[in-house]
Formats: structure tokens, C-alpha cells, sequence
């Protein structure tokens, strides 16, 4: 059985050797689309981290009316504890509000009476229910509007969209072009070992011996793709990762590459991409070759 | 022999390429176990055709073909590689690899149909003793003859013990000299118990052997006879 494997692997490695740059093109480009994904997987991934950690960071603020009694300004924060996607109000009183306006802007307070009125800090489960929220707090009586950050939720959800479009279109096409180039390079490989395959069909080869090699080979091929495009990641993950801290809006989603997600998955995918494009270049030739 | 089944039995036997080319046009033939025959005729005639049949290279279309007792039409794909392992094909060209020696491209043959590396190192001794390439184990295809690569082409063929021997022109490549060589061989195993079928228009040759020749011309027999 080993003597049975080492020689299936023996020829598969033999003729990774022998088309070594038709090899390379296959490794490379798989790694480029890998790298690709990946990359766009990852930004993708830092992007809904980042719109996750946004309920602690975006407050919504449920602004209570002119004057409203303490009574009913309690009553309206009960209610907005009760729907299910507020994670916690804080009850902010005009005159709290008042001292920090003040402070912040001494001059053109001066002499002002207090002209804000109670509000409630609102934080949410999930910033992707802030509409919902918002809505459901305009339904009750004595709040006077609410006010939250509609247009950057937006802003993060469109680039969400964006990078999983870009994603798609890009990484679809460079993977769609390496498995041309693994197939190519399978079929290529056909031709060159047409004499050891010739020769395995006359002395009765099983037909596992003579086609499970070229199988190995895509395999590898997509494998090689995959731990390269991994690699390659790494110091451009952690590149853009110290270029990001200089921004205050990624600054608190700094992370460590995700190294054994990242390998176990490029490589994962890759071979699994490689075997497959193998496969459908030795099933088209076994039609033609008995 | 007579009175056996025959070891090989083509009976009206057909191959149609497409609707309007036939390799094989109702061949009838019997071959005994342990007979040596010639299939001779032009280019076309059909010869190889025959044995690529035997070989299921080429699927019959019509008749029957019994090898050995078994229906060869009723081979399935699957089973193929193990009705090649009863019989040793021998083709025109060779087909050794050049990057390696005699005996590592009967050990790659070797391998190839699962024998293990002890196994190995006890037979390809064996076999190219059996050829009389023995003395020349470690060189290199283009350092040999044309005889004597069609004596390890011969050896390979004979990694599975076959009891047949399939040669398609095997001196087609040869000198007079080096295709007599070959043929005494094939003689040489055929005396030894092989069956052996050999496609050949190398008259010259046939004439000097005295065995069966089975004439062959457009898919059809043509005639028979034994040269004595």
C-alpha cells in the first residue's frame, strides 16, 4: 500500500517538476485570486467587526418634549427599555446636558437660560435594527424625535455591500482564470506523460494508478495557491492594519491576522479548487483515452 | 489440440469506425492455446485492428469474440486493465521511457501494475534474463539497438506472465537482422507455453519462421496458410 501511494505521489511530483513553468502560471494565479478573496475576506471581516463594536459607539438619543413631567420623562424611558433590540438607556436631564454645553461652549452660553430639554441615551444589540429602534421609539408619547447616525450606518453598510460586489466580480474572474490554467496545465500534463500513460495501459495499469497522479497534481497546484496567497497576505494584512491606526474611525478594530483561519481556509479552498479543475480535465481525456 | 474450445475465437466479427469505415468485416478465426500465428496483409488490412480488440482498444460492433473462454465484448470498462494483465502487449515502437535505464523502465511497469519494490528487485532480473537484455540493465534506451529496445519492450511485456503475446509490427522499426532476432525470441517464449499473435508485413521475416499466417486484406481473411 505505501509502495502503492509513494509512487502515485512520485509521479505527480515528477510531473510538477517537468511543466515547471506551466506550473508556476496555475500556483501564481490561484494564489493572486486566493489572495484576492482573501484579502476582500478579510477587509469584509474587519468591516462587520467593526459595524458589530458600533452599538457601544453609536448612541441613538431619544430627545423627550419641552417641560415634559419627571413622571412621564421616567415613564418613556420604561418604555424604551422594554423593546428588545435596546441594550441600555441612560436618562441624560436637561440640566446635566446644560453643564456640559456650557463647558464645552463657555462663550456662547453666557447668560443663556437652559434650552435643551431630557434626552435619553439609547444603546442597541445591533446597529443593523437602528431604523426599527428608532421607529419604535417615535411611537411613544412625550419623546419629541430621535436623533442617531443614520447616514454613517449607512455609509459602513454600503461599503459592506461595495467589497462583497467587488469581491464576487474580481476574485470570481481570477478564480474562474486559474482554473483554466490548472486545467490547461493538467491537460498538458497528459500530453507530456502520454508515454508513461501509454505504457501503464498496456501492462494493465488500474485506471486509479494512472489517473489519481494528475488528480495529486491539481491538488498541489491549488494547495501551493492557496499557502501563497496566505502568506503573501500576512505583512499586507498588518501593512494596512498600522496604516488604519493613523484613522480614528478603524483605530479601536485593530486585530491580529487571523494566521490559522487564513491558511486553513486559502489552502482549504485552493485544493479543494485544484482537485476539482483536475478532475474535469482527466474526466474530458478519459473519454477520449481507454 | 483439436476438439478444444480455441483459445481465441473471432466469429463474424465486426468493427465499424463510423458508418462508412470498417476496420473489421466479419472475421472468422480460431487460434489454439500455445499456437504462434501471423497476421499479415498491407497497411489497412485490418491486423491491428484485430488486435486492438483483443486488447479492447477498439470495441467490436458486431459478433462474438471469446478469449480464453470469456465474452471480451462483455469486458466492462473497469475490467479492462485486468484483461490487459493476462496478456503481454508488444507495440512497434517500443514506447520506453528514455530518461530511464532498461531495468528501471521494467520496474516503472512494474510498479505501475502494483508490485511491491521487493517484489520488483526479484523479477526484473528475471525478466530481462529471459529476453537476454540482462547485460545491458543500466543504459540507457538510446544506447541500445533498436533490437535490443524491442527486447525490453518484449520484457515489459512479459511483467504479468501473460499467457498471450500481442505483437503489433514489432520489427516494423528493425533491421533483417534484428527482426529475425526478435522473432526467434517471440519463438523462444512461445515454446515456453506463450500464445502469440504477431501483426506483421514483414514478409521476409514470416517466410523464414514455418508457422501459421493468417492473410489479411480490407477487414476481411483473405487466406491462410502454413509456411513450412
Amino acid at each position: 500500500m505505501l509502495d502503492r501511494i509513494e509512487f502515485l505521489v512520485a509521479e505527480a511530483f515528477t510531473s510538477l517538476r517537468r511543466n515547471t513553468w506551466m506550473t508556476f502560471s496555475a500556483v501564481t494565479t490561484s494564489a493572486t485570486a486566493l489572495m484576492l478573496l482573501g484579502g476582500l475576506g478579510l477587509i469584509y471581516m474587519s468591516i462587520l467587526d467593526f459595524a458589530q463594536s458600533l452599538p457601544s459607539k453609536l448612541e441613538m438619543r431619544a430627545i423627550m418634549k419641552m417641560d415634559l413631567p419627571e413622571a412621564e420623562v421616567l415613564e418613556v424611558g420604561r418604555k424604551i427599555k422594554e423593546i428588545p433590540e435596546v441594550a441600555g438607556v441612560e436618562l441624560v436631564s436637561r440640566e446635566e446636558a446644560w453643564e456640559k454645553a456650557r463647558q464645552s461652549f463657555p462663550t456662547e452660553t453666557e447668560g443663556m437660560e437652559n434650552v435643551l430639554p431630557d434626552a435619553y441615551k439609547v444603546t442597541m444589540r445591533d446597529v443593523g435594527q437602528a431604523d426599527e429602534i428608532a421607529a419604535e421609539i417615535e411611537k411613544i408619547p412625550g419623546q419629541d424625535g430621535v436623533e442617531y447616525f443614520r447616514e454613517e450606518y449607512n455609509l459602513i453598510d454600503q461599503a459592506v455591500r461595495l467589497i462583497r460586489l467587488i469581491g464576487a466580480a474580481l476574485g470570481g474572474m481570477m478564480l474562474l482564470t486559474s482554473g483554466v490554467l490548472i486545467y490547461n496545465s493538467i491537460r498538458l500534463a497528459i500530453v507530456a506523460r502520454s508515454k508513461e500513460i501509454r505504457i501503464m495501459q498496456l501492462v494493465g495499469a488500474a485506471r486509479s494508478t494512472i489517473w489519481v497522479p494528475l488528480l495529486i497534481e491539481g491538488f498541489v497546484q491549488g494547495a501551493l495557491g492557496g499557502l501563497l496567497a496566505a502568506t503573501v497576505l500576512w505583512p499586507a494584512y498588518n501593512t494596512v492594519q498600522s496604516m488604519s491606526e493613523s484613522l480614528a474611525f478603524l483605530g479601536d478594530s485593530k486585530s491580529n491576522y487571523p494566521a490559522l483561519l487564513a491558511y486553513s481556509y486559502l489552502v482549504g479552498i485552493g485544493a479543494f479548487y485544484g482537485l476539482l479543475c483536475s478532475m474535469i480535465a482527466v474526466r474530458e481525456r478519459r473519454q477520449k483515452v481507454r | 489440440m483439436e476438439g478444444q474450445a480455441p483459445y481465441i475465437l473471432f466469429d463474424r466479427v465486426e468493427v465499424k469506425y463510423s458508418d462508412v469505415v470498417a476496420g473489421l468485416r466479419g472475421v472468422s478465426l480460431e487460434v489454439q492455446k500455445g499456437e504462434f500465428i501471423f497476421l499479415c496483409g498491407q497497411t489497412g488490412s485490418g491486423k491491428s485492428t484485430l488486435l486492438k480488440c483483443l486488447t479492447r482498444e477498439v470495441r467490436v460492433t458486431k459478433g462474438r469474440l471469446v478469449l480464453n473462454g470469456r465474452d471480451v465484448r462483455a469486458v466492462t470498462q473497469k475490467e479492462v486493465p485486468l484483461l490487459r494483465r493476462e496478456m503481454g502487449i508488444v507495440p512497434q515502437d517500443f514506447a520506453l521511457l528514455s530518461g530511464k535505464t532498461v531495468w528501471e523502465n521494467v520496474a516503472y511497469a512494474l510498479r505501475a501494475v502494483g508490485r511491491t519494490r521487493r517484489e520488483i528487485r526479484k523479477a526484473v532480473p528475471e525478466i530481462l534474463d529471459r529476453v537476454n537484455i540482462l547485460h545491458r540493465a543500466d543504459a540507457l534506451p538510446h544506447e541500445l539497438s533498436g533490437g535490443e529496445q524491442q527486447r525490453v519492450a518484449i520484457g515489459r511485456a512479459l511483467i504479468n506472465n501473460p499467457p498471450l503475446l500481442l505483437a503489433d509490427e514489432p520489427t516494423g522499426n528493425l533491421d533483417p537482422t534484428h527482426s529475425m532476432e526478435i522473432m526467434q525470441l517471440l519463438a523462444e517464449l512461445n515454446l515456453r507455453g506463450a500464445t502469440v499473435v504477431v501483426a506483421t508485413h514483414d514478409m521476409a521475416v514470416v517466410e523464414q519462421m514455418s508457422k501459421r499466417i493468417v492473410q489479411m486484406e480490407f477487414g476481411r481473411i483473405a487466406g491462410e496458410a502454413v509456411d513450412a
